[in-house]
Formats: C-alpha cells, sequence, structure tokens
C-alpha cells in the first residue's frame, strides 16, 4: 500500500516582487512542494506564519519593517515547528551568527541556482542542516566576541566624568578648542589634558574616535545643525 | 526567443523557468559580462540584464533590453536602440513578463 505523504507547505517572503513570484512558480513545479503564499515584507510573514503554520519559511533577509532576522525570531515563537531558511545575497558570519541565535535552520545564498531552493526546503523538512556545525560555531564566536568588545566600549563609554561629557558634547556641537576652554573657563593646556585623559579612557587614538563612541553609545548628542 | 542573462543566479534561473512556464521560448546566459559574445547574431528577440545601464545601452543596440535594478523594491527599465524607452517599478513577475514580451514584440503595447 503507498504512504500517503503531505505537501510541504513554504511562505515566500521577498520585497522582490517579480522575483519572489518567480520562484513560486519554481518551486510549485516540485513534486510534494507547494507555496502557499508569496508575502513582501517581514511582518506580514509573521502574520501568514500564525495563521497557516507553514512547514518551511523562505525568507529574505533585507526587507523593508521588520527584517528577516527579527521575522524569524517571531516565526519561531509563534511557530516552532517551522523551518526558516534565510535568502540573502550577502552572506557574511555575523548574518548566520544572527539568523541562528534567531532560530533560522539554514542560509540559501542567491548565487545559487534555483534548483537548490527545493533540495534545502526538503532538506531542513527532514531534519537536516543547510549549514555545517563549525560553520555555525564560527560564527557564533565571531559574534559573541563582537558584542564582548561592544560591551567593554560601552563600559569605558560610562565611566566618562560629567566633565569630560561636557567637552565631547561641546566638541560635537562644533566648537573649536579656544571657544570650549573659554566656556568651561579653562586653560587651552587643562582642555588638552582633559581630551588626553578622554582618549587614553576610551582607548582611542582620535578625538573623533571618541566623539563616535560617545555618540554611539548615547552620551553625547550629535546636532542637526541644518546646513 | 528570450536571453536570461540577469544576476543574482537565483533571481535568473526562476525568472526564466516562469518565463517558460507562460509558454514561451527562453534561454539561460550564466554569465552576464559575457552577453555582448552572444547577441550579435540575431539570435534573441529580447535580453534581460540587471543593473549596468552602460552595458543595457550598448546592448540595446543590438536586441531590446529589459535591465533590472534592485534596491528596495525593484524596477525594470526598457531598452532600445540605445535608449532607456520605458521604466516600471515592478510588483509582481506578470508585469515584468509583459515588459518582456513588449520589448521583445511577442505582445502589443496595452
Amino acid at each position: 500500500m503507498a504512504r500517503e505523504t503531505k505537501d510541504i507547505k513554504v511562505l515566500i517572503a521577498d520585497d522582490h516582487r517579480s522575483f519572489a513570484e518567480a520562484l513560486r512558480t519554481v518551486i510549485d513545479l516540485e513534486r510534494g512542494l507547494v507555496v502557499s503564499e508569496v508575502v513582501s515584507d517581514g511582518s506580514e510573514a509573521v502574520a501568514v506564519v500564525e495563521r497557516d503554520h507553514p512547514d518551511v519559511v523562505l525568507l529574505d533577509i533585507e526587507m523593508p519593517g521588520v527584517d528577516g532576522i527579527a521575522a524569524t525570531r517571531a516565526i519561531k515563537q509563534s511557530s516552532p515547528e517551522t523551518h526558516v531558511v534565510i535568502l540573502t545575497a550577502h552572506e557574511d558570519d555575523t548574518m548566520v551568527a544572527r539568523a541562528v541565535e534567531a532560530g533560522a535552520s539554514g542560509f540559501l545564498s542567491k548565487l545559487r541556482p534555483v534548483a537548490d531552493v527545493a533540495g534545502a526546503v526538503r532538506a531542513v523538512t527532514r531534519g537536516e542542516a543547510l549549514l555545517h556545525p563549525e560553520e555555525v560555531a564560527r560564527a557564533l564566536q565571531m559574534l559573541e566576541a563582537r558584542r564582548r568588545d561592544d560591551a567593554r566600549a560601552r563600559s569605558r563609554v560610562e565611566r566618562l566624568t560629567p566633565r569630560q561629557i561636557e567637552i565631547l558634547q561641546l566638541m560635537a556641537d562644533g566648537l573649536d578648542p579656544e571657544k570650549i576652554a573659554d566656556h568651561l573657563s579653562i586653560s587651552r593646556h587643562t582642555l588638552r589634558t582633559h581630551v588626553q585623559n578622554i582618549l587614553t579612557r576610551l582607548r582611542v587614538h582620535s578625538k573623533l574616535q571618541a566623539l563616535a563612541e560617545a555618540i554611539r553609545y548615547g552620551k553625547v548628542v550629535a546636532q542637526d545643525r541644518g546646513d | 526567443m528570450v536571453l536570461f542573462a540577469n544576476e543574482p543566479p537565483t533571481y535568473r534561473d526562476a525568472m526564466y523557468q516562469a518565463f517558460r512556464g507562460r509558454g514561451r521560448s527562453a534561454l539561460l546566459l550564466p554569465l552576464e559580462a559575457a552577453v555582448d559574445d552572444v547577441v550579435g547574431d540575431g539570435a534573441f528577440q529580447a535580453v534581460v540584464l540587471s543593473g549596468n545601464e552602460e552595458r543595457a545601452e550598448r546592448i540595446s543596440r543590438s536586441v531590446p533590453v529589459v535591465n533590472l535594478t534592485y534596491g528596495p523594491g525593484e524596477v525594470a527599465t526598457a531598452y532600445l536602440a540605445g535608449q532607456a524607452t520605458a521604466r516600471r517599478d515592478l510588483t509582481g513577475f506578470a508585469e515584468l513578463a509583459e515588459l518582456i514580451e513588449t520589448v521583445a514584440g511577442l505582445a502589443s503595447i496595452s
């Protein structure tokens, strides 16, 4: 007696609509695969998954509104059994790590032949990994290292004194050293000492780098000068 | 016969197959940079390219071109005789296929 097998239900989410619809045609021609819907942004994908619980979502990583990473996280929360395969033209280790952390089952480069898409859909539904475990481990380690560096930089910025933050803010406002010294009623020499201490504390080599760090972590506001 | 030479490959393959699914003849060229070498013999009614305007203009002196550009969204620009003649913000594959059919002389201009 022949065993009855259920079609694998696929959702395609890609803001390049002509590609997504062409891909639908290709997948629908594959035996055992059926495209349930094609959507153009991440929030639509999340809503359709909540409603339909497809077996696989082919998800573009760069979409307007909710991007592929955020959509993956939301999809896995609402439908843990749904497999997410990220489609991307720009694969890098950080992106791989973020997607894996979010719950993606795999990556598929848009540089691959379209025939690989059906193979990937079938592989993830069989529970096979599309990514080599070493590749995943390397990507996660890199992401972890990047986060550690980020936490250290944030901690250094948090240790700036109110006076140092004030000086950085005046620099961000576009004041030259003479005006900053006047504004703070200190000598140019004292200002230089403050700036040197800022660079040492932030472990950077220029005032521009110091400003960038202070702005990045919200200690200094970059003014829109409207010019 | 329409030649699909556009990038990236997943797009090219999918569009080629979907276009053939409309009952049209088409061929794939896996290397867009090689398009100059194959369009001169009059075998194609249109060529689908991606991105490079200068190349699209040049190729369109030999054969009508539909040039695809991607950013947020997709734009298809038709080139005839070295000039851009129509531009479409694509909202689906049917719209692209119709533009290709039109420049290839396979469908009347609507």
